[in-house]
């Protein structure tokens, strides 16, 4: 046994801190509230982490990776995530990116893999519909061949920055109406293509950070299939086990905390009986930070050595998210009851983001499989509990 | 023992519901919270008509003669339509006048508050509220300084919700210190009700998404009768402090009210969404958090009535008003969670109803005093 990062590693992790800690400051990252200007920076960022090579960092160096190991890329997450994910479009970084290297012919990874590693093109995933969010094998948008075309139709919901990617992976129906998830195709598609319409939804926070996306005989040729017809289940799930260790809820739990230190060190206490109480509190998350970052370290530690982490990933995932929860809610407390520190500068747009925090993290809770969905996870693939009847 | 509500009690509670339900549905909620808006035209003065801003208060001053029980049914009505507004101010602003004995006679102001006539906004906040004597030192700085015409107030109160629209300002400053001889803490406080259109007192405004406006209002050197003083010169906390236990009480009563529609909505959404081809609401992990609401909720209503019940037998007590308000401000936060939660991604937006409670909440949960604030002042006498 050994908790210790070796020499490279170790230096690896402070390099990144420090490219971080001097690209991203005095501007407060947030990785929710993309503003057209933040969009700007954003994509500004996302170019020099591909020049740095980081986006791709453990893909084969033929399409703009560094080959680097699992651990390292789980430390760059971290690192990140605490950042508030500057410059990193995940949708392409951790799903489409890995999804392609797994089931991408050459000619897919060629077009597409240089792209995402240098932070040139943006992705969005179309999994979700109305009728399907939890139960994704319900997806009803439809792919139809033509030749040697498919013709989408249907309809995606809470795509994340479908406004501001240039292209989609879309999970279709190919196979017929009851085939559940026997019958899906998994398509590549730019969002510029004719035919297809996207509208922003407002999130409850004042910012617009998911959209509906219409498909109205969007044309996409063969060629951009990946996996085979009717195989993108498999294509998904791999895609989605693939990077799930939750290191990027204990990174921002980590910010969250270091930021309700900050604070805490520049309120006015009402009394020491409060200033205990907080104490307190806030020693046991310090602790739950830490956990969350072991739970991460470990899932990655068990991808490396090629083990089954579903149950762990998603023991990681509701720890990691749900912590962020409890960090945000102490944070609301604290904020709504002590006099805001200074009307502008450093305390009110940290006050500002805590608060958005504290409404954007039961969206992480619920995206990506909610909690629920994790927990039944645990229960019968962890656990090997019997499932529930259906 | 009887918890049962009288058969007036129902129908004021019916009577609110159906008002509220035709002149403030949901749309119009949607539409004050997302423009920061006015409330529809002359919804306060039908309000004010119909008796309820006064029910409280004694029949000599125009009121209904009822016990605080009964504001806390219109409250909690209020919360269940996410009306925002003056209700607990004037509520609270009224009974203190009622109950200080002050220079000049307020009776007939305290009839036009009851009737609608005037309004009234407290301002005693300055960030963070005193509800122990303990947090006046950190929490009240505005100064009342005695001059040969009256006081000149220095300092500045924030948030005061609606000090745009209000006739009056109910004010809490400090008018002596430990070291000019106040025997405590507590004995350097006065109230002051002041013209809210005096010259000099500016009004900046917060920003705010919940429908309710909030403003910081600030006293440079404001010179104020003396007959301004309400009570005794350095008395003001005992009144404070009854003030603030109604105004815990009152929010606690919208928060409950909040609730119990927001479980409503989630109810109905888990019998109607349907995934893996059931509704989720048939499944235990749906089932049991709806469970937990509800258990919340009626503990939520048991405190607050019942606090409300002893708020005139027992008005030094102030055990019950801050149960009922730590209680009901954490279950808040707990059924607003669950019920984003149930709704999946659609409860993040704001198409969605359980959005405009959830922010809605977030600025009760917090205003006289937030769930923290309560507790720590219980704990005093929780532990000895
Ligand atoms: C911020 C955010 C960003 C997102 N970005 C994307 C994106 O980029 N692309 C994309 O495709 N999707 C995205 N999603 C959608 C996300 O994948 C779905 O929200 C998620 O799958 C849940 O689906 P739903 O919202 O329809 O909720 P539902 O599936 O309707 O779930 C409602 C409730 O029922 C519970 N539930 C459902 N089934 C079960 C069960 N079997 N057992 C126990 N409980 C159950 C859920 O846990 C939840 O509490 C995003 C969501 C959010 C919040």
């Amino acid at each position: 046994m050994n908790y210790e990062l070796t020499v490279e590693q170790e230096q690896f992790r402070q390099e990144v801190g420090e490219f971080l800690a001097a690209s991203c400051t005095p501007h407060e990252w947030d990785y929710w509230d993309l503003g057209p200007e933040e969009q700007l920076e954003h994509r500004a960022m996302a170019l020099k982490l591909g020049a740095k090579g980081w986006l791709g960092l453990s893909w084969p160096t033929q399409y703009g990776g560094l080959s680097r190991s699992r651990i390292e890329a789980v430390l760059l997450q971290e690192q990140l995530a605490y950042y508030g994910n500057p410059g990193v479009n995940r949708a392409a970084v951790s799903l489409i990116g890995p999804a392609l290297l797994n089931f991408g012919s050459e000619a897919q990874k060629a077009q597409h893999l240089p792209g995402i590693a240098s932070g040139r093109t943006f992705w969005s995933q179309g999994f979700s519909e109305p009728g399907a969010g939890s139960d994704l094998a319900a997806v009803s948008t439809r792919a139809v061949r033509e030749g040697s075309d498919y013709i989408i139709n249907g309809q995606k919901i809470w795509t994340s920055f479908a406004n501001k990617a240039e292209w989609i992976f879309v999970l279709a129906r190919t196979g017929d109406t009851a085939s559940r998830h026997k019958g899906l195709s998994y398509l590549l598609t730019p969002l510029d293509a004719p035919g297809i319409r996207v509208r922003p939804i407002r999130h409850m926070a004042g910012f617009q950070p998911f959209c509906e996306v219409f498909f109205d005989d969007v044309r996409v040729p063969e060629a951009q299939r990946l996996g085979a017809e009717n195989a993108g289940w498999a294509v998904a799930m791999g895609t989605l086990s693939d990077e799930r260790s939750g290191v990027e809820y204990s990174g921002a739990s980590r910010r969250i905390l270091h930021d309700l230190q900050a604070y805490c060190a520049a309120i006015r206490w009402r009394s020491q009986r409060e200033h205990d109480g907080v104490a307190n509190r806030l020693a046991r998350l310090a602790v739950e930070v830490e956990a969350a970052r072991l739970m991460a370290y470990r899932v990655t530690w068990m991808q490396a050595a090629g083990e089954d982490v579903s149950g762990h990933a998603a023991m990681s995932k509701v720890f990691g998210s749900e912590l962020m929860g409890r960090l945000a809610a102490v944070a609301m407390q604290l904020v709504s009851s002590h006099a805001p520190l200074a009307p502008a500068g450093r305390w009110a747009s940290l006050e500002a983001r805590l608060r958005r925090e504290y409404m954007a993290v039961l969206g992480r809770i619920t995206a990506a499989g909610s909690s629920e969905i994790m927990r039944n996870i645990i229960a019968t693939r962890g656990l090997r509990l019997p499932a529930s009847p259906r | 023992m009887d918890f049962s509500e009288t058969l007036e009690q129902r129908l004021l509670r019916d009577n609110c519901r159906t008002f509220f339900m035709r002149r403030y549905p949901a749309a119009e909620a949607r539409r004050v919270q997302l423009a920061n808006d006015a409330l529809p035209s002359g919804l306060w003065d039908e309000v004010a008509a119909l008796g309820w801003l006064g029910c409280a208060l004694p029949e000599a001053v125009g009121g209904g003669d009822c016990t605080l029980v009964e504001a806390v049914i219109v409250a909690e009505e209020m919360g269940r339509a996410l009306l925002p507004g003056a209700f607990i101010d004037t509520v609270v602003g009224a009974k203190l006048l009622l109950e200080a004995a002050a220079p000049l006679d307020r009776t007939s102001l305290i009839a036009d508050l009851a009737a609608g006539a005037a309004t009234i906004a407290m301002a005693i906040e300055e960030g963070q509220w005193p509800l122990a004597a303990e947090d006046i030192a950190t929490s009240i700085g505005l100064r009342a300084i005695r001059t040969g015409e009256g006081f000149v107030l220095d300092g500045s109160k924030s948030p005061v919700l609606h000090a745009d629209k209000a006739d009056w300002l109910l004010l809490a400053a400090r008018t002596a210190s430990a070291d000019a001889g106040a025997a405590t803490v507590s004995g350097e406080i006065s109230l002051f009700l002041v013209a809210g259109d005096t010259p000099g007192i500016r009004h900046e405004a917060l920003p705010s998404d919940s429908g309710e406006k909030a403003f910081a209002v600030t006293f440079p050197g404001i010179t104020i009768p003396a007959d301004a003083l309400i009570g005794e010169l350095h008395q003001g906390w005992p009144l404070l402090a009854r003030a603030a236990q109604r105004g815990a009480i009152l929010s606690a009563a919208m928060l409950l009210g909040a609730c119990e529609r927001v479980l409503e909505i989630t109810l109905e959404h888990a019998r109607n969404r349907k995934q893996f081809g059931k509704p989720i609401g048939s499944l235990q992990a749906i089932q049991h958090r709806c469970a937990d609401m509800a258990i919340d909720i009626a503990v939520a209503r048991d405190l607050t009535y019942k606090a409300a019940w002893s708020d005139a037998r027992t008005p030094d007590d102030r055990f019950d008003a801050s149960a009922a308000k730590c209680w009901s401000s954490d279950a808040a936060e707990r059924v607003l969670n669950s019920a984003v939660r149930i709704h999946g991604a659609m409860g993040l937006t704001d198409e969605c109803d359980v959005s405009l409670y959830f922010r809605h909440c977030l600025a009760l949960r917090r205003s006289w005093g937030g769930a923290d604030l309560h507790a720590d002042a219980l704990a005093a006498a929780v532990i000895r």
